[in-house]
Parts: C-alpha cells; structure tokens; sequence
C-alpha cells in the first residue's frame, strides 16, 4: 500500500530510479538478516517454542511503542507510559481483588489510564507545558500513587483465569502476540485512513499549520495522549496476567524502549514521520538481539553496547540518506 | 515462644543494667531505613518497633526516604535527627560517604549510632549490624549441590545466575559468594555468564525462558533477590521444569514464599531484616548503659526449605511484617 | 583585477531533471549582477553550487582565481562569500549581537566574553549603515520580520564578505527599508565588492543592478548590461510575456456584497476598521509592514480574536472564535509566511492540498482515499503545480508551486472568500502571473478575494478597490479609477492623500 500521508523522499533511497527501498524494507531485511543469523548459529532460535516465547517477549513493548508511535508523530513525547503499565497494572489487580469480575475490571482499569492521558493532553495543551515535561511530572506522580495503592507490594492471587489472557494461546499463536498485531492493524488504519490520523500527522508538521487549516488542537491533543496512556494500560493488563499479579514496579523505563523502537522505524522526533509498521520491526528487532543474546550466551553489557548502536545507526543512516537526498 | 524468651532475656538484662533511668526520662531512638517503599525495610521499622513495645520506657521514631535513590534526602532526614538530638540513632545508610559527617557529629555530642547493613567509611560508630552477603550466596550454592546430590543427579553441567542489577555492591557480594561456593563445593558444574534484568520482573521471566529452552543441560538457577526469584519461579512452574533445575533465590515476598511451597523454588536464602531493626536498638540501649560493644555483628543469613518452611524460626524469618505487635 | 567568481559550462542534474545545463556565469569586483528568471530556471541551484551546498556535475568554477575543484559551504565561507537567502536563517532566540559574532564572541583578558565589546562594535555597524533603530541587544525575535531580514543583510556586511549573494531580499521589506538596502550595496560596490541579486521586481533590477544574467530551464539565456535592457524585454527574456500584460486581469462583473466588516477593532494593532467585499470582486489591502493588515486578515479568519465590530458573510453576521469555523463558512487563507502557516512542509503534496478539506471528505473520521487523490489530482492539473508525483513531499517544490498547491488547498475547501495575505511572496515571475490568472478566473466564478500586498505594481493591477492601512488605522479606500501610485504610499504613510 503506498503510503500516502508519509512521502517518499522522506522514506526512501531510489534505485535504478525506479524502486525505492523504504525504511520498512531495510528493517525487513534486518529482520530476515537476524533470523538467519541466529537460526544458524543457536539450534533453538527457530523452534517454535523461542519463537513464541520471542513473540511473547516483544508485545508489551510493541504495544506501547504504538502508541508512542502516535504521539511522536505529533511531535510530541510520552515518557508517562512506563508508569501506566505499573499502575493499570496494579489497578486492576487491585479490583480484581476486590471481587469485581476481570471483564468489569479491565475495561474500567482502561479508563483510567486513557484518563491519565488525557490529564497529560491538558497539561500540554492548555498549560502549555512541553510534552517531555508535562509526562516527566505525570510519570512521577503516577509512580507515587502506584506505591501509594499497593504499599510497595506486589498484589497476588488473582483469579486463574486473568492469568491465562497472556500466556495462553489460540491455535498455537500466542495471544499476547494476537492482541499486538490486532492494535497494529487498529493503528495503521487509524494513522493511514482516517482524518485523526492525518490531523497527528499535520499537527506534527506545524500546530499553526494545523490550526489554521481548521484543526482544533485540543480535542486531537487529548486524542493522542489519551491513546497512548490506553495503550500503555492495556500492555500494564497484559503484563500483570503474563506475571499473573500487579507488580509495583513494573515498566520501569519502558518509555525508553518504545521510544527506541519508534524511532528505529523511522520515527522522528521532530514529528510527522513514523509508521506502525516501522514500529512493530523496531520492537522485533530490538527484542530478537536480546533473545538472541540470552540464546547465545553474549555478554550482557556488549548486548547493551549492540542495541545502543543499532538506535544510532538506524537514525544515523536516515539522516544521512535525507541530506544525500537533498545534496543530489 | 522464642521470640518471647529473647525479649524476656534483654528485658531482664536491661532491667538490671539500666535500673531506674526509664523511669523518669524515656530513651528515644531514632531509626532511619534506606527506603519506606520496600518490605524490607518496613521489616526493619516492625523489629525496631517491636522492641519499644516490649520494652517500656524505650520510644522508636522512623523516618526514611521513598526510595533508595534519594540519597540526598536520607542525608537531611540524618541531619535535622541530629539536631533534634534524641537518645540514639540506627541507620542504614544507602551511601557509604554522604552521612559520614553527621554521623561523626552524633557521635561527637554523646549520641551513639549504630550502622546497620551497609558499611560507612568511618570508625566513629557505636556498632555495625549486618548481613554477610557473601556468605549467603555461598550458603545458596552448598544449598544447591546437596540437593543435586540429593536427587541423585551427577554434578555437571551448567548453572544460571540472573542477576537483579550490575553494580550494586549487595548483589555483587551475593553472585560471588555463590560463585566461590560452586567452585569449592561442585568444580564440575559451569557457570553461566551472569544475565542482568534491571529490577523488571518481565526482563526477568524473558531471561529465565530464553535460559531453560537454550541450555538443555541446566541444572540449577541463582536468583540474588526477590524480583529475579519469582520470574525464574514463573518460568520452571510453567515450563514444568521444576524438577530438573534447581532454582534457588536470595529475600522473601509472598511470590517467593509460594514458590517454595510449589517446588519451583528449592530454597531460599533469607536476611533477618527484623533482627537488624531490633537489635539495631537493642544495640543503642546497651551502650546508653555503658556497654562496650563489638564493632561488626553479622545479623545471619538464613537457607529456608520446603521442609523447614512451616517452623516457628523460618516462619518468621519468611514474613517478618507478620510479627508487628498491635 | 581578476574575476570574483567565474563558473563556466555547469551542469548539474537531479534524478528526472536537468537543472543547469551549461551555464555559464561571470562576476566582478564592484558590480551587481541580477540572476533572473522563472520557477525552475536554475537560480537556485546555480546559488546552492556557488556555495558548495550542491556538488557541480561538469564544468569549472574558480573564485578570485582559484580554481575549485571540491566546494563546501565552509569552504565558500572562508573565501568570503555569504549569501542572504528569503527564509531568514538566524538565531531567534539570541540578540542582535550575538547573531553577528556566532562563536566568535570577542573576549576580554579574563577569557570571558566582553559583552559592552561586542555591542560596541555592532551597535557601530549597524549605526554606520543607517540601521540606528534596530538595538544589537534586543533578541532577534523581538524584532518585526523586516528589522529581522535587515540584521541578515547587515551580517555578511560586517563579516567582511566580498562575495555577497541577495536572494529575494526585499520579499520581507518595506519602501524604507529596501531604500537601505540599496544604499548598503552601493557601498559594498564602491568598495569592489560582488553583488549577485536574485529579485523578481523589474524596477529593483533597473535601479541597483549593473548586469544582469537571464535563465531559462536551466539554460543560459543572456548576460547583459541592464542598460541595454528594459523591464519589459527582460520579461520577454524570461517567460516570453510582457510586464504589462501580467498584472493586468480580466475585470468580472460584481455581485452581491459577500464579505462585510464593520467596527472591527483589536487593540493596539487595529482599530474600527469597515469595508465590504462584493462577488467576483479583489479587494486591495495596502499598508506598511507592521501596519496591521496581517492582523487584520488572520481577525477575519477567526486566528486572532477581536475586541469589537462585526463581520457579515452574504449579510448574515458571524462570529469566528477559531479558523474551523471561518473554513466551514467558506472563507480561505493563504497567510504570508507560507512555510510556517500554510503548508505542511514534510508531507506529500495530496495531504497538503487537502489540508482543509478533511472534515468534509471524512464520513464518520474516515478519510475517503479516492476524494482525496482526487481533489489532489484536480488542482494539480488546474493549477499546474509542477511536482513528479502527488505523494512528493511538497517541501521538494519551489516556492511558485508551494503557493499554487495553499490556492488548491483553499480552492479544495470550497472557499468562497479567498484572504490573500502577500500571495507571491517569493514566487517567480512565471509562477506568479499564473496565480494572477488564477484569481482572474475565480473571480469569474464570483469567489471575493481580499488581498494584501505591499508591491504597488501587483495590488494596482489586480484590486478593483484598494484600503489603505496605516498604524492599524484606515486611512481611506481608492476606487480603482483613482489609482495613483504616489496617493496610496502617501496615505499608507500616514500623510492624507
């Protein structure tokens, strides 16, 4: 599908003048270069037992990264996701707990962490405060209140069933993994078809572009903000099932890598660049360099080294492509 | 009953070293943990509480800040103590220089301080109470050879350490004390390269997997504290291997404790945060009294079972916020 | 002495376009020479080699005799060259001195920077060029847009530049300042320094430039002295039209009054303002910059809000509290500061033409992809917007065909008023008569246009009515039978006609 929002000189480096290899093609070929890699060099890589273990691994990261995703298309940042997976985390085990029914207590807990998002949308938007402050200041409250609610504890015997949500699977796919690829595709309509999506893509130009081609800020502002945090609430669900309890300290730095694997898609922090696709093999290959170096055995601090240098190349050689680009 | 018998004991001991002095003046002790957010240190506050109720005329404050970062604000908290000037301090210090100067003005004015946990960089104190970390994971590793033997399983093949954190001094003793252990009482077991999971209970469970399903010689698992033992719990319990590798895991928190019960976790190597907090003032009356008092005390740890588990001692040692007295 | 610059046989070529095609190009100390010529006839590219920001395919080029074989803009820079180009491209957020010594502040014997120094020393510069009312120690952005251009002029002044390139420099300006311009590069002549000047306004080429080289897609067309030339066959040159035919239009016939403004008042940039706008009808906005006749626009499509008074669209009186509204009533906007206002810059050329057109081509938030390529391909196609593909990011066109895909955009919305605040500012001569004809042709089809310019030959030609605008006062409105170019400038100075 061409890709009509996003344009090509921005995407690509033309070959032949005629294909053009998309930032999504070189993460495709990253992909494939790894997968064959590790399966020739650990027997277990491509059994399917790591590759659903590995599928398992990435969606929590892949479904914040999103919703990130959205927000850094909008020029923005989210550094509040990591403590809405703690605390929707919490919330609902605290419910559940309670007695209330998952299937009452999920959506609820839902709401709430759209609510934050949207807390955040008004500090930015109507306070003014830039965004990396605005969700700095809501990160921080959020984890306070998150060791407020569950005394540092981590809250436990939930009922068997919510554990089963993530770790079980549906025709041998995981379906944690299911509910990933269900909110990508979720995501790359809302971002490629729909008026919201071009109004993030807009604002992410320029807000006074936006706003004087009859955008109105605050209720898309809220809009993105607010999916973010349910994204990230519903990754802190997914979590505390596949843990099968609300664990305090969860997501710590989160934000980090979901903003990692956005812009290891092609996302600028400058805005109005990015893909869902992009995002789902900047997670993937995040998460396969960590499996792989578990399976291998690498050193754990070289791992580190790897993926930093892999953020810096992935955005180094975007760039450079851009100014090769404009230089002719 | 133990318990009983011990408070008896110093009660006994103070009654007659002491003598009147409660009477007419109560001895405040000020306690300062590192951080209010985590069990452990709320077991420090119920040991140190416990002993002022048991003990009349003896009062406890605590104070502490949120989380271990905030070094900054344990060094204030420290110093408006000081000024305040109650009977006594305990302190579990998070660094091991920032509070040296208000510690060594406590003690310049008469009032004594009693460290406990971690070590500070200097001689002015009254006493040091505290875990041997390194003998506890060496503890942790004779645990695991003798139940390899136990099952009958010949010792080779390789052993996990996941580690909670790189560079944290307690967890750095921990991994090798364990370390030493295994060469000394099992040469023929490997271990792994130590995999970091930063605290993340996810991190942890993704580690633990990608270990079990990558090395089908594993036989035994080291988790150095709580966070790492119940992801590795997690994983054994579902991949149904629980039997095969022996996991073993530093602290307690319910997930641990469960585990044990389960058999995912064939051990675990408990501190006595309770103890500190108790002795710690225990510590601070004694030299109000005049006592001379050893400058290190090591606190013990302690290697739990599914066998010992239910007993009296352990059981305590296991949930220590359960013996806060009403 | 020898040659300044001398580029001979460059070529250069992007993927699908030949863009310079053997060109040559001489300049000498203490000339101006003017580089004219439409939308992509190579000006720019041409700029960008001299410069070292494009590599040159073929063809050598040697500066004060040096031959050149790799250039960079460092590289330009050191041998004294330095160019002004339209987007100012300094620091806003740093003073007027600053800007002038960027990382190279003087330092007093302490190391640290001698602040009185530095504002010394540009306070004199700036003095010395008749600049006395900027303050090098007001920030940059404190500055109107115009000071702010002024400062990028004086800079390369006070570097000691002998190579300077101008490129639109008077886009921004207002007669007063373009006065100064012009007296600042009549110094740096008479000092043997080289001028290049890219302008589209004939009378500056005439009145300050000594030579002038034409282009055309990317050819070398004629270099001559301006003296044997006049404004009409450099026109001719260019795009084969007479001056006089471009801005003269087809006048419509009028219809009803569609846009009426009564009372409008915004304090302290505007005051009681009224007048009307019939079908079919160019109503002229003339004013200084800084006089309030931007604000005045942005108040009409609800960006700004006003005090007092009242607007009336077809006579029904309306009240806009945020551009949404003033779109969905009909109303389109095409601000000056393109870049920033009008286009989305990073995306495609389709998005950008349907800027204000998503809510009605949405059924439930849901954009309908085939409206939406359709609108784009319409008003690629009516408007000729130049561009390989609807899906090109649209900050890859000129600024010509920026301007032509903001009309579409407007145009897409179904605007019925088109607010037009400076439309060809810096839009070549080609792109600009076909946004005349533009308007020619939507006020054939009764669209009320209400322009703002501040180039007399454009606002005389196009307005059958013009309001004069002088310190957010209105000083009067010519019928277009009274048109005379020393009566508008003397009530947009404030002096009565």
């Amino acid at each position: 599908m061409a890709n009509i929002v996003k344009t090509k000189p921005r995407q690509g480096i033309t070959v032949l003048g005629k294909y053009t290899i998309g930032t999504s093609t070189t993460l495709m070929a990253i992909v494939v270069i790894l997968f064959v890699f590790l399966s020739s060099t650990s027997s277990v890589f491509a059994t399917p037992e790591n590759l659903s273990n590995l599928l398992r691994q990435t969606s929590i990261n892949g479904i914040i990264a999103l919703g990130m995703l959205m927000v850094i298309i909008t020029a923005g940042i989210d550094l509040s996701v990591g403590a809405i997976v703690a605390i929707a985390g919490i919330v609902n085990a605290l419910l559940m707990q309670a007695g209330m029914s998952m299937w009452v207590s999920m959506p609820l807990t839902l709401v709430i962490g759209a609510a934050i998002g949207v807390f955040n949308g008004i500090l930015i938007h109507e306070v003014s405060i830039t965004p990396f402050i605005a969700t700095l200041g809501t990160l921080t409250i959020v984890r306070g209140i998150v060791m407020i609610m569950s005394g540092a504890r981590m809250v436990a015997n939930l009922p068997k069933e919510f554990g089963q949500i993530a770790s079980g699977d549906i025709f041998g796919i995981p379906s944690m993994f299911i509910i990933w690829m269900v909110l990508f595709v979720a995501t790359l309509f809302l971002l490629n078809y729909t008026q919201l999506g071009r109004n993030f893509f807009i604002i992410g130009s320029s807000k006074e572009v936006a706003r004087l081609s009859g955008i109105r800020l605050r209720p898309n502002m809220y809009a993105v903000y607010g999916l973010s945090s349910l994204y990230a609430a519903l990754a802190g669900i997914l979590l505390s099932s596949r843990l099968s309890m609300g664990v305090p300290t969860a997501g710590i730095s989160y934000e980090l890598d979901a903003i990692a694997a956005v812009v290891i898609g092609g996302g600028s922090l400058f805005g109005a660049a990015g893909s869902a696709i992009g995002a789902v093999l900047g997670a993937i290959i995040m998460q396969t360099i960590r499996n792989g170096g578990n399976l291998l055995g690498i050193d754990p601090f070289a791992l580190q080294v790897i993926i930093g240098a892999l953020i810096l190349i992935a955005v180094g050689v975007d760039q450079l492509r851009m100014r090769k680009a404009e230089k002719g | 009953m133990r318990k009983l018998i011990i408070g008896l004991c110093a009660a006994t001991a103070l009654a007659l070293v002491t003598g009147s002095a409660f009477a007419k003046d109560p001895v405040e002790v000020a306690v300062i943990i590192k951080a209010t957010n985590s069990e452990f240190w709320q077991a420090v506050l119920v040991g140190a509480q416990n002993y002022a109720k048991e003990h009349e005329g003896v009062t406890v404050t605590t104070n502490g800040p949120p989380s271990e970062a905030d070094i900054d604000q344990q060094v204030s908290i420290l110093e408006d103590t000081v000024s305040r000037g109650p009977k006594g301090i305990v302190i579990s210090s998070t660094s091991s220089e920032a509070t040296v100067p208000a510690i060594e003005r406590a003690m310049d004015q008469g009032i004594p301080v009693v460290t406990i946990d971690n070590r500070v960089k200097t001689d002015k104190v009254t006493s040091f109470l505290a875990t041997d970390n390194v003998a506890g994971g060496k503890m942790a590793a004779q645990q695991m050879v003798e139940q390899l033997k136990a099952s009958g399983k010949p010792l080779e093949g390789k052993v996990a350490l996941i580690s909670s954190m790189a560079g944290v001094q307690v967890l750095i003793d921990r991994d090798s004390g364990f370390e030493q252990g295994l060469k000394e009482y099992a040469p023929g077991l490997t271990l792994m390269t130590p995999r970091y999971v930063n605290n993340d209970i996810f991190t942890a469970v993704n580690t633990a997997q990608d270990l079990v399903l990558s090395n089908p010689d594993l036989v035994g698992i080291f988790a150095d504290n709580n966070t790492t033992g119940s992801g590795v719990a997690k994983v054994l319990s579902e991949t149904g291997k629980q039997d095969s590798i022996v996991a073993i895991a530093f602290d307690s928190d319910p997930q641990e404790v469960e585990a044990l019960r389960s058999g995912a976790l064939k051990a675990l190597v408990v501190q006595d945060p309770y103890g500190m907090g108790y002795k710690g003032v225990d510590s601070v009356v004694r030299a109000l009294a005049g006592e001379k008092l050893p400058a290190y005390v090591d606190t013990g740890a302690n290697i739990v079972t599914k066998a010992n588990m239910e007993e009296d001692t352990y059981k305590n040692l296991l949930d220590p916020l359960g013996r806060a007295i009403k | 002495m020898a040659e300044l610059i001398a580029a001979r046989g460059i070529s250069k070529a992007f993927p699908g376009v030949r863009a310079l095609d053997q060109v040559d190009f001489v300049l000498q100390p203490g000339e101006v020479h003017a580089l004219v010529g439409e939308n992509g006839a190579g000006k720019s590219t041409l700029i960008k080699i001299l410069m070292g920001v494009y590599r040159r395919d073929s063809g050598t080029l040697s500066v004060k005799g040096q031959d050149i074989q790799d250039f960079s803009p460092q590289a330009a820079q050191s041998s004294g060259m330095a160019a002004v180009y339209q987007d100012i491209s300094l620091a806003r957020s740093l003073t007027v001195g600053e800007n002038f010594f960027l990382g190279h502040m003087p330092k007093t014997g302490w190391g640290t920077i001698d602040w009185a120094l530095a504002y010394d020393q540009c306070g004199k510069l700036l003095r010395g060029l008749g600049l006395d009312d900027i303050d090098p120690r007001a920030t940059l952005s404190s500055l109107s847009v115009a000071k702010q251009e002024m400062v990028a002029i004086a800079k390369p002044v006070f570097e000691n530049a002998d190579i300077l390139v101008f490129d639109e420099p008077t886009a921004l300006l207002a007669n007063e300042e373009t006065e100064i311009l012009f007296s600042i590069i009549r110094r740096l002549r008479s000092e043997g320094k080289g001028i290049i000047y890219i302008s589209h306004r004939m009378e500056e080429i005439f009145a300050i430039c000594d030579s002038v080289t034409v282009l055309k897609d990317g050819r070398h067309v004629r270099t001559m002295p301006v003296t044997d030339t006049n404004p009409d066959d450099l026109v001719r040159l260019m795009v084969g039209r007479s001056m006089e035919d471009m801005y003269t239009i087809r006048r419509s016939p009028l219809g009803e009054v569609a846009l009426e403004v009564e009372g409008l008042t915004r304090e302290p940039r505007f005051r009681d303002i009224g007048f009307d706008v019939r079908h079919g009808e160019i109503v002229g906005l003339f004013g200084l910059v800084g006089s309030g006749r931007t604000e005045i626009m942005r108040a009409i499509f609800g960006a700004d809000p006003i005090e007092r008074g009242e607007i009336r669209l077809d006579g029904k009186p309306v009240r806009f509290t945020h551009p949404s509204q003033a779109i969905a009533a009909g109303i389109g906007f095409m601000s000056e500061d393109r870049k920033n206002q009008s286009i989305a810059l990073p995306l495609s050329v389709r998005t950008n033409i349907n800027l204000a057109n998503y809510p009605a081509i949405s059924p439930f938030g849901v954009v309908n992809q085939t409206a939406e390529r359709e609108a784009a391909r319409t008003y690629i196609d009516r408007l000729a917007i130049k561009t390989p593909s609807d899906t090109v990011a649209i900050r890859n066109l000129s600024g010509g065909n920026q301007q032509k895909a903001v009309l579409g955009k407007n145009l897409a919305s179904n605007s019925r008023i088109l607010v037009c605040d400076e439309p060809t500012i810096g839009v070549d001569v080609g792109a600009k008569s076909e946004i005349y004809k533009i308007f020619e042709q939507l006020t054939e089809e009764g669209v009320a246009i209400l322009l703002v310019s501040s180039y007399l030959p454009e606002i005389m030609g196009l307005a059958d009515r013009i309001l004069v605008i002088y310190e957010g006062r209105q000083m009067g409105i010519v019928e277009r039978s009274e048109f005379d170019e020393e009566r508008l400038v003397r009530l947009a100075s404030g002096l009565q006609a």
